[in-house]
This record gives C-alpha cells, sequence and structure tokens, in this order.
C-alpha cells in the first residue's frame, strides 16, 4: 500500500492494466454524471465498446434519458432504489462482456453485505485488473483524508470513503466546477434534487458556506494530485528514487492517540516527498486501556499508506538505531504531555543531529469526553483491585490491633508500608494509592492517640502521615507501572517464544504434512485457532520448471474445518491475497484465508477458523508471522524436492545419452565391418566371374547379403534417430531455409532411385524461406519422399508443393500409388506401425514416427490424406516465421572495412582472394 | 589414380583391425600405399615422419580423439583429411571440420563412396597448384575468370554482386573441400554475421539459380546437410 501511494505514474501496474478515469466534484449536482455520460457517448461514437453498469437513480430524467442510449447489461435507467441500496456490480458479467469502457457513477459506495469486496472501489481496482478502462465519478467528501476536515467544516459525518492512494494514481481526473452560486440556482431549479428535498438540502449540507468551503477542499485535492504528478515527473527524468522502497522516511513518533497528528504527517510527507512511517511507543504512560485505540491508529496511518511499527518502552539512543535503520530524514513527535515532547527534542537534536526535527500542531478534538468515559470503565474493571486493598489494609489493621499496646506506632507504620507496596505489585496503580491513604487514615484513627479519632495529640506524627503517604503512594505508583511493563514484556516474549519454538520446529520438518501438524499444533494450543491446508496437486505435464499456476487443482490435505468454501479458496490462490474474515475480500465468510507466499511462489492456501472472537490485531499479526514462518518452511522442503527431482531427471538424462552413444557406436562399428566383408565378398566374386563365367548363385547370394546388410543399417539407424529424438531434449538448430535447398537436399540425399519416378516440384513464390531445423526437416522429406518411392509402382507421380497456409507454410508431398490402406490412418505415425502388417517392402515403420516427432518439436504438425492424384499426401504445417530484412551489401562492406582499415591491410580493395 | 605417375600414400588411423585391413586392401588395389596406425599416438609420429599425401582418421581412438590430430597436422601440413566416425552428429562433423578436415563420413559406409572421396580429395592436391588468381575456372557451362572477376554462363554475362563474388571464390579456393557454415560466414561476411546463416542461404540459393542448369537438382554448389557446402569438383 506504501508503495503504490507514490506511484502515480505506476511503474509497476501491468501494461495491461485498465485505466481510471475520475470525474471529481465538490458536491453532487455540479455535472459530474452528465459529463461522464456526454463523453461516453462520445466514445461509443468512435467504435469503443462502453458498457453502463451504474448510475445514481437519484439523477434527473434527462441523464436518465440521455443514459437509456448507452449499452448495459441491465437497465440501470429504470431502477427505482437509490444508488447506496443498489445491489453490488456482477463482475463476472461485466468481463464477460469484454468492454472497452466501463462507467461507473459513484464510485465510494459500500457493496451490501455478502458481496466478494467490501467496497465499489474494490470491484473496481479488479476490473481495471482485468484490462478494462473505468469511469467513474467522486466528490470530494469521500476522499479517506478529506474526511475527517469535511465532517468537522460541514457537520456531517461521511461514512463511506476511498484510500487516497486510487485517487492520486488515477490515470485522469477531471476536475468539474461549478461555482457555489450557480450549484444554488441549480438546486433552486429543481435540476439536482427533487421539489420536495430542495429546501431541507439548502438548509442542511448545501449552505452557501458549507459549499465555498467545499470548493476549497476539492480544489487542494487536486492540487495536491497535480504536486504529485509534478514530482513523480521530475523524479522519473532525474532517477533520483527510481524504487519507493529506498525512498527517505518520515519517522512519526506516537505517544498519544491523535488521528489528526497521523493526518497532517501523510500530508507533510506528501509534500516533502517521503514516505511516512508511523510508530506507537508503547510506555508505562500510555498503557491502560489504548491497545484498542492504538491498533484503530496504525490501522488509519496504513490506510494512508504508511508503514507502522509498534515499540515498547524506548530510550531516545533506541530511536537513534532506528532511525538509521529505517532511513528516516524527519521525526515528527505527537504525545499528550508537552514536558515529554520537549525532553525527546532536546535528546533527539543532541544524538541524531542530520535529522529534521517536525513540529506538528497539535489539535486536542474529542478527547475530552473520551477520557472520562474510559476512567469510569476502567474504575469498574479493576473494582475488585480496590476491593482488595481495602480488605488487605483492614487484615493489616486486624493483625496489628491487638498487639498495638506493645508496639511502637513507627513500627505500625512501617507494616502499613508493607502493606502499600504488597498493593503495588499486585492490585495496580490507583488501588495501591487508595491504600496508602487508607492506611494513613486507620494509623491515624486507630493506632495513635487519641484514638478513635483524627485529631493527633503529637504534631511529630504529621510528619510521619506526610512520610508514609508519600512513601506509600510513591513506592506503589512505581511498583504497579514496573509490574505492567514487565506483564506487557511478558506477552511480547511469550509470543516470541512461540515464534521461535514453531521456528525451530519447523527447521527439522522433513515433510509438508510435518509443517502442517506443527503449525497446527501452535495455533491451536497458543491461539485456540483451528486450521486446513489446501495444497495444489500439479498435472504430470506441469514439472518442475514450469508450473502454470491456474492449472492446479487444489485439495485439502490436513486439518479439518466443516465449513471451507473452495471458491473463495481458489480465489486467494489465483489473486496471492488474503480473503475471508477481516479482510477487504469477502469479509462475510466465516473464515480466514490466508495465501502460503515466499517471495514469487505461490505454495497453497490456509483456511483458519478461530474460537476466540473477536480476535486482536495482534493475534493476527501474530498468527500471520507464523503461517510466513511455516510458509517458509514448506518452500524450503518444496524446493528440496524439486532439486531432487530435476537431480534425478538429469542423471537419467545422461545415463540415456551415454548408453545411446555407445550403443550407437557399437552397433555402427560391426555393421560397416559387415558391410564392407559383403561388398569385397561381392566385388571379387564379380571379378572371378569375369574371368572365367560360372558361379551366377554365389554372386546373387552376395548381393542378397550387401542389400539385407544397407536394411539392417537403414533401421539401425532409424531406431537410433528415433531414441534420440524422443529422449527428450532435441536440440533444435533453427535458422532460415531456402525452400529449394530444402528440397535438393533431401534429392540428393535419395540419390539415383528418384529417377524412377516423375517428381514434380511446385513452389509458391510467396514462401521462399522455412524456418526450422536443417537437418531435421530434410529428414522429414526424405522420409516422406522415400515413402512414396517404397509405395508406389516406379514410373509414379510425386509431387511437392509448397504453398501459404494462414500463419503457416504447408509442405505436401503427394503421389499417384496405391493410396492410404484401411483404417485409422493416424496409426501410421505410430512407431512400428505399417500399412500392410507382413509386407515385402523393407524398414519397420519408423519414418513417419521420427517425422510426426520432428514436426511436433518444430510446433508444427503433420496429416496424411488422400492425394488429388489419386494417392497419397502427406502435408506438413510449419509456423511461419518471415525472414528478417538482411543488411544491404554496402552496409557489411563498409563496416568491414571500417574494422580493417586501423588494422592497414593493404589488400582491402581486393577483398576476395 | 591408376593414371597419376608416383603412387600416393596414405595414412590410416583406425583402432578396428578388420576395418583398417579392409580399407587398406581397397586402396591398394587402387594404386596406392598404404601405412596403417592403431593409436593417436602411433598416427601423429606417422603422419610426421611418413609425410603422407592423404589421411584417413577415425575420432574415436582407444587413447584420444582423432580430433587431436587433426589440430597438430593442420599445424604443419595441408594434406587432405577424410574423417571416418561412428558419431553422427552433425556437431561432431562441424567441429571436426572446423579443426581443419576435409571431408567426413559416417559409418557405416560403403567402400565405394570412400573410395571416391580420396580419389577427390588426391585430385584436389594436384589441381590446387594450378588455381591461381589469374586463371580461369570451370563450373559445369559457367567460366570464372577470377582476376577480372567475370563470370559467363553459356557465352553470355552473368551479373554477380560483390558478396556474392566473394562467396564464389571463396568456395573455388577450396574446391572439393566442405567449408562450414561458420567457416564461410566468417571469410565472406565477417565475425559479425556468423550467428546469421540466413544470409549464406539465402546467397547460396542465388548463386545457385544463376550458376546451375538445375538449382533443384544442383551439380556444384552442393549442400553438406547441417554442416556447410562444398563446391564439387
Amino acid at each position: 500500500m506504501t508503495q503504490n501511494k507514490f506511484s502515480t505514474t505506476k511503474p509497476e501496474a501491468s501494461p495491461h492494466r485498465g485505466r481510471l478515469r475520475l470525474f471529481f466534484g465538490m458536491a453532487p449536482g455540479v455535472g459530474k454524471t452528465y459529463t461522464l455520460i456526454a463523453e461516453a457517448h462520445q466514445q461509443l461514437a468512435t467504435g469503443k465498446r462502453v458498457l453502463l453498469v451504474s448510475l445514481d437513480a437519484h439523477q434527473r430524467a434527462d441523464i436518465k434519458k440521455l443514459a437509456a442510449d448507452l449499452p448495459q447489461l441491465v437497465d440501470v435507467t429504470k431502477k427505482k432504489q437509490p444508488v447506496w441500496m443498489s445491489a453490488a456490480l456482477d463482475l463476472e458479467a461485466i468481463k464477460a462482456y469484454r468492454p472497452q469502457i466501463v462507467l461507473i457513477d459513484e464510485m465510494a459506495v459500500a457493496n451490501p453485505p455478502g458481496c466478494k469486496h467490501a467496497h465499489r472501489w474494490q470491484d473496481i481496482e479488479e476490473l481495471q485488473d482485468a484490462g478494462i478502462e473505468v469511469w467513474s465519478t467522486l466528490n470530494v467528501q469521500h476522499l479517506e483524508s478529506q474526511k475527517e476536515a469535511i465532517g468537522k467544516l460541514t457537520g456531517f459525518a461521511v461514512t463511506e470513503t476511498i484510500p487516497d492512494r486510487i485517487f492520486l494514481s488515477a490515470e485522469e481526473v477531471r476536475f468539474i466546477d461549478l461555482p457555489p452560486d450557480d450549484l444554488l440556482a441549480r438546486v433552486d431549479a429543481g435540476k439536482v434534487f427533487l421539489p420536495a428535498v430542495v429546501e431541507r438540502a439548502k438548509q442542511g449540507y448545501f449552505r452557501k458556506s458549507n459549499l465555498i468551503a467545499l470548493r476549497e477542499q476539492a480544489l487542494r485535492a487536486m492540487m495536491d494530485r497535480m504536486e504529485q504528478h509534478v514530482n513523480c515527473a521530475h523524479q522519473s527524468s532525474k532517477l533520483l528514487y527510481p524504487d519507493p522502497a529506498i525512498k527517505q522516511r518520515l519517522l512519526l513518533l506516537l505517544e498519544s492517540v491523535d488521528l489528526g497528528s497521523i493526518q497532517r504527517a501523510s500530508t507533510m510527507a506528501h509534500s516533502l516527498d517521503v514516505a511516512l512511517h508511523v510508530v506507537w511507543l508503547q510506555s508505562a504512560h500510555n498503557l491502560p486501556g489504548t491497545a484498542k485505540n492504538v491498533i484503530k491508529l496504525l490501522e488509519f496511518a496504513s490506510s494512508l499508506g504508511a508503514t507502522t511499527d509498534i515499540l515498547v518502552n524506548v530510550s531516545t539512543l533506541t530511536i537513534r538505531t532506528y532511525c538509521k535503520q529505517h532511513r528516516v530524514a524527519f521525526i515528527a513527535l505527537v504525545s499528550d504531555a508537552r514536558w515529554r515532547v520537549m525532553r525527546r527534542e532536546i535528546l533527539l537534536r543532541w544524538l541524531v543531529p542530520d535529522i529534521t526535527l517536525i513540529s506538528l500542531a497539535r489539535h486536542n478534538d474529542q478527547k475530552q469526553n473520551e477520557p472520562i468515559v474510559n476512567k469510569g470503565w476502567q474504575f469498574l474493571a479493576n473494582r475488585s483491585n480496590y476491593t482488595k486493598a481495602c480488605g488487605l489494609v483492614v487484615l493489616l489493621s486486624c493483625l496489628i490491633f491487638p498487639f498495638r499496646s506493645v508496639l511502637e506506632p513507627t513500627n505500625c507504620a512501617m507494616i502499613y508500608l508493607l502493606g502499600v507496596l504488597v498493593c503495588g505489585l499486585n492490585f495496580g496503580r490507583a488501588a495501591t494509592a487508595l491504600a496508602a491513604f487508607l492506611s494513613v487514615f486507620v494509623f491515624d484513627f486507630a493506632m495513635i492517640r487519641p484514638q478513635w479519632s483524627l485529631s493527633v495529640a503529637d504534631s511529630q506524627y504529621l510528619i510521619t502521615f506526610a512520610v508514609m503517604l508519600t512513601v506509600g503512594v510513591v513506592a506503589g505508583q512505581l511498583m504497579a507501572s514496573r509490574q505492567q511493563l514487565s506483564l506487557a514484556s511478558n506477552e511480547r516474549e511469550r509470543q516470541t517464544r512461540h515464534l521461535f519454538d514453531a521456528t525451530r520446529a519447523f527447521s527439522s520438518a522433513i515433510t509438508i504434512g510435518d509443517v502442517f501438524q506443527i503449525l497446527e499444533q501452535a495455533l491451536k494450543n497458543d491461539f485456540r485457532i483451528g486450521c486446513e491446508l489446501w495444497w495444489p496437486r500439479w498435472d504430470e505435464e506441469n514439472t518442475v520448471e514450469k508450473k502454470d499456476k491456474s492449472h492446479a487443482l487444489l485439495l485439502p490435505i490436513g486439518g479439518s474445518l466443516k465449513n471451507t468454501a473452495s471458491a473463495v479458496v481458489y480465489w486467494c490462490w489465483e489473486n496471492q491475497k488474503p480473503a475471508g474474515r477481516g479482510t477487504a475480500t469477502l469479509p462475510s465468510q466465516e473464515y480466514w484465508y490466508l495465501p502460503l507466499v515466499t517471495g514469487k511462489d505461490m505454495l497453497g492456501v490456509l483456511v483458519l477458523s478461530t474460537a476466540r472472537q473477536p480476535e486482536t490485531d495482534s493475534t493476527r499479526r501474530a498468527v500471520s508471522t507464523l503461517v510466513s514462518l511455516a510458509a517458509q518452511a514448506m518452500q524450503r522442503i518444496v524446493s528440496t524436492q524439486d532439486v531432487r527431482k530435476l537431480m534425478v531427471a538429469m542423471e537419467a538424462d545422461k545415463l540415456r545419452n551415454t548408453l545411446l552413444q555407445s550403443v550407437s557406436h557399437d552397433l555402427r562399428t560391426p555393421i560397416t565391418l559387415l558391410k564392407m566383408v559383403a561388398e569385397d565378398l561381392l566385388a571379387r566374386l564379380r571379378r572371378a566371374q569375369q574371368k572365367d563365367s560360372g558361379g551366377d548363385d554365389l554372386v546373387d547370394d552376395a548381393q542378397q547379403m550387401v542389400a539385407s546388410t544397407t536394411r539392417i543399417e537403414n533401421m539401425v539407424v532409424n531406431l537410433l534417430e528415433l531414441a534420440r529424438l524422443q529422449a527428450g531434449q532435441i536440440q533444435l538448430h533453427m535458422s532460415w531455409i531456402p525452400i529449394d535447398e530444402l528440397i535438393s537436399t533431401a534429392k540428393s540425399e535419395l540419390g539415383n532411385r528418384l529417377l524412377a519416378f516423375q517428381l514434380q516440384i511446385h513452389i509458391d513464390s510467396d514462401c521462399p524461406t522455412v524456418y526450422g531445423d536443417e537437418v531435421l526437416l530434410t529428414r522429414v522429406l526424405v522420409n516422406l519422399l522415400d515413402n512414396a518411392m517404397k509405395y508406389c509402382p516406379a514410373g509414379s507421380r510425386i509431387e511437392c508443393r509448397v504453398w501459404r497456409q494462414g500463419q503457416n507454410i504447408a509442405i505436401c508431398v503427394s503421389d499417384n500409388g496405391p493410396g492410404l490402406p484401411p483404417g485409422d490412418p493416424e496409426r501410421l505415425f505410430a512407431p512400428f506401425q505399417r500399412g500392410q502388417k507382413e509386407s515385402p517392402i523393407t524398414g519397420v515403420g519408423l519414418g513417419l514416427a521420427i517425422c510426426r516427432t520432428i514436426m511436433q518439436a518444430h510446433k508444427g504438425s503433420i496429416q496424411v490424406g488422400a492425394s488429388k492424384l489419386g494417392g497419397t499426401a502427406f502435408t506438413l504445417l510449419l509456423p511461419d516465421v518471415p525472414l528478417e530484412a538482411l543488411d544491404d551489401e554496402d552496409v557489411i562492406l563498409a563496416k568491414e572495412s571500417k574494422k580493417e582499415n586501423p588494422a592497414s591491410r593493404p589488400s582491402s580493395s581486393q577483398p576476395i582472394l | 589414380m591408376d593414371a597419376l605417375t608416383t603412387p600416393n600414400t596414405v595414412l590410416v588411423v583406425e583402432d578396428e583391425g578388420t576395418i583398417s585391413r579392409f580399407i587398406c586392401e581397397a586402396l591398394k588395389d587402387n594404386g596406392c600405399k598404404t601405412i596403417q596406425a592403431k593409436t593417436l599416438h602411433e598416427g601423429l609420429q606417422m603422419s610426421a615422419s611418413r609425410r603422407p599425401d592423404l589421411i584417413l582418421v577415425d575420432l574415436g581412438l582407444p587413447d584420444g580423439d582423432g580430433r587431436d590430430l587433426i589440430e597438430s597436422v593442420r599445424q604443419y601440413s595441408s594434406v587432405p583429411i577424410i574423417v571416418l566416425s561412428a558419431r553422427s552428429e552433425e556437431i561432431e562433423k562441424i567441429q571436426a571440420l572446423d579443426a581443419g578436415a576435409d571431408d567426413y563420413l559416417t559409418k557405416p559406409f560403403s567402400m565405394a563412396e570412400l573410395l571416391a572421396r580420396v580419389r577427390a580429395q588426391l585430385r584436389r592436391r594436384t589441381l590446387e597448384s594450378h588455381v591461381s588468381s589469374g586463371s580461369t575456372i570451370e563450373i559445369g557451362s559457367c567460366q570464372v575468370d577470377l582476376g577480372a572477376r567475370l563470370v559467363t554462363k553459356e557465352g553470355e554475362t552473368v551479373h554477380l554482386t560483390r558478396l556474392e563474388f566473394r562467396l564464389l571464390a571463396t568456395l573455388i579456393a577450396s574446391r572439393g573441400k566442405v567449408l562450414t557454415q561458420r567457416q564461410l560466414l566468417q571469410e565472406v561476411w565477417g565475425p559479425e554475421y556468423i550467428d546469421r546463416p540466413q544470409y549464406l542461404r539465402v546467397y547460396m540459393a542465388h548463386l545457385r539459380t544463376k550458376l546451375e542448369d538445375d538449382p533443384l537438382s544442383p551439380k556444384w554448389l552442393l549442400t553438406e546437410n547441417g554442416v556447410g557446402y562444398r563446391l564439387a569438383l
């Protein structure tokens, strides 16, 4: 959130994110919706797909009429109920319509309960993410940062707001302005409200003073936005801090709950162009009863885009270190007690002179009545402590009373002091003070003369009273504050210990199940939270390297919750964001859905339920931390497994390659020998035959031997080739090959056998080259031509035709031979398949299998069908990659001479030889 | 070969005894003297001491790679070298040719094929001395005058661009030898174009259309599939 705030130019946004155009005004009635609809009509006229999905039903008839012409999913102009009651946007239906621009009136609207998002602006963000441009309208009072100020100015509380970052980062904001007098005139004319409410409106929100103030606020908001943009443009041109993460920070140290100061600090951070970091300083002074408010405070801060933290009982020295770690350039302090601020400021000035201190003006707004209520509530909560403190004093009095004549009164006082200290340890500050007063009272009343009277005979005792009271109160206070702090730090320590224990346990886990069990135990014992883990099951095809998120099937693999909604699990999985209770997405869900994500990797989804309602923010924080630790442990396990799988695959691959190579070598050598011997034998027999005629049988046998050897040779070569191709990693040496060359090479490989056939070649002029691996594509052509020659009688026609077919280059080898055998032609492409089972024609039916493998590797295809010539036709389809333009010859020669001249080669005038 | 006055000496470096013996017998029948070597080490010694006119070398030798032999022989001699290997991958061929070999035969090969290649390489050796920058060379029905940079086909002048002519001249300079794509690109287009084989392919197609009688069945400008080109003698 912090990051987004400053990125008005949105460098990290995906290029396909839809734009946001806001029509922004000071109040209803200035003409935002009218402008929006008018401009939409212009877009419609240019042929854009515009879709109107919501319109404020308060709108007047003329706008409704204008809007009726716009395309819409349901007729929004006919709707009766006002916009704040309207049903949520049907996001899926809108996306399915595939509009270019979506018109949504009134951005700041809360969705009815049960919707996917709590607010409409979240819907709009989702549409933008889907690449759709959104146009919407907004009034100034709905800006989060303006809410309070405007509430105060106008006296009307604003309920619905949008985060400022949306306003700041919108690609375009149209400011629709109208002077207050003109607006009032329009209200009078009944153009804004129905006549019935005009008077009421004019008395209330539409008072002229209000409108002037609103206009000023709106203009100011626009100015802030402009300033942001100027800063951003300035920055991006200079590349000063291109990454918001390394921006300097304004550190706001808070010791009292003051929402206004966060607001002011945020504005200041904007104008200084630094990031805001809000830290709550927890100490004994502000401890009681603030926990809830502090969470609210920090939530407010983060809604303004600040990062937040809590520090307990820190010294100024710690703050110095903290500043250094967090790139702090400015510090602002806020506290109830002015002297505390001053003391810190003096110390900071001395310790960190290089950081600028900023003074924030204090506004004591609506604070006065709150503490009283708080204190009353506190008193009730601590009633038992007061009773106990009183009881202790009474008990002591009862114990001492019988011995009052024996004991010196001073010693009695000492015993009472002891009691006060015990109170301080156990019952809190106020009770301790009460005990101190009560002790003095009882001591005076019952222990010293005159007994049963408050009057004192010996005025010396007045000093005893004073000392007793002072020591009692001060010691009690000290004790109590120590005690409270130690309780707070104990709580933190307990959480840290849990995390530490869990981390240690995680590190020893071996399987995902182990990690989950540890997590489940930890959540159950420490937070009483039940959980369930959803884990993706990858298809076989989604191997280690390429995991396609959208194809994963998520299954619960551990834990048992009753009402998990799998749709939410998938949403969480795809968007990598938490969902469900307590989040911005689907808050009405019963459970809390947390993505298990580390860095870029999405592992699974964890579903959490709580027995303890409502959970505090600190619990959520602790649980989130625990879950992210678990995610890291799972990531470690997953990557170990992946690496192991990869290793095994690599080993297997290496083994297969070695085996192939050695088999290849070991088979080729004896076949070479066999072939040589057979040929030699044949040659010798022929020579012998020439000398003395006869021995024809022997020559025939020898010829048979040579032919068989050649057949074995072809088979082995084919088998090895197929094995090599199917072993996976075929290294394609892709380049552009002229089709003529491809065919001529294939022809020359087949040699003289082709002469027995009529080969016709026809290449269309618009496909001069194909993009592929020369050797493999030649191989395909050779196999197809060879096939044609095998199955057609000598003298048959074989045609090779090349043409462009859409995005592909088609190469067709057809013949006028006997045609396809009956049955599914697809089976021809399976290895060891032939047209006829037992056939005198040689070959084992690997040729077409090889062709298919090669074509698949080229992302092309091979099909078989009947030829127009009457026989079989094999058609290859290869994706067309147009040949990139070749450099001009002069350019090439110029490059060369440039390089040669410094070397002063004299022969550059005659570079050829 | 028989026509040549002095018998040529061929060194056969091959570890498989029987294959080596058959090759030698066939070569002897064709009037060559042969020397056999069974290891890389022996091959290196023989090629240095006996100065053969041609070397046949197997890549997979018991004590090393035949490519090392090619590289070390090329340091002092331009004797034709033909590789015989069971390794069929194009990359192996290219590496051997780049190391300096002149031709490559994949096992199993037929004896007739081998003898044809041997003959071609021996002829090339004798022709080499005749080719000089001033002479005219005949390629099929074409005459190439390297000095005047003039190409005629059946009496008519064929217009070649400067790079086309340079490509042709490079092929002529190593007639009969397989030139890898890399070698040709480096020589004709310069190092910047070494990984752009499309230039070579397109220009070669131009040359074929201009010089060959039937560009779809070239007789002179031959493609060595996946490896490079060769100008037939």
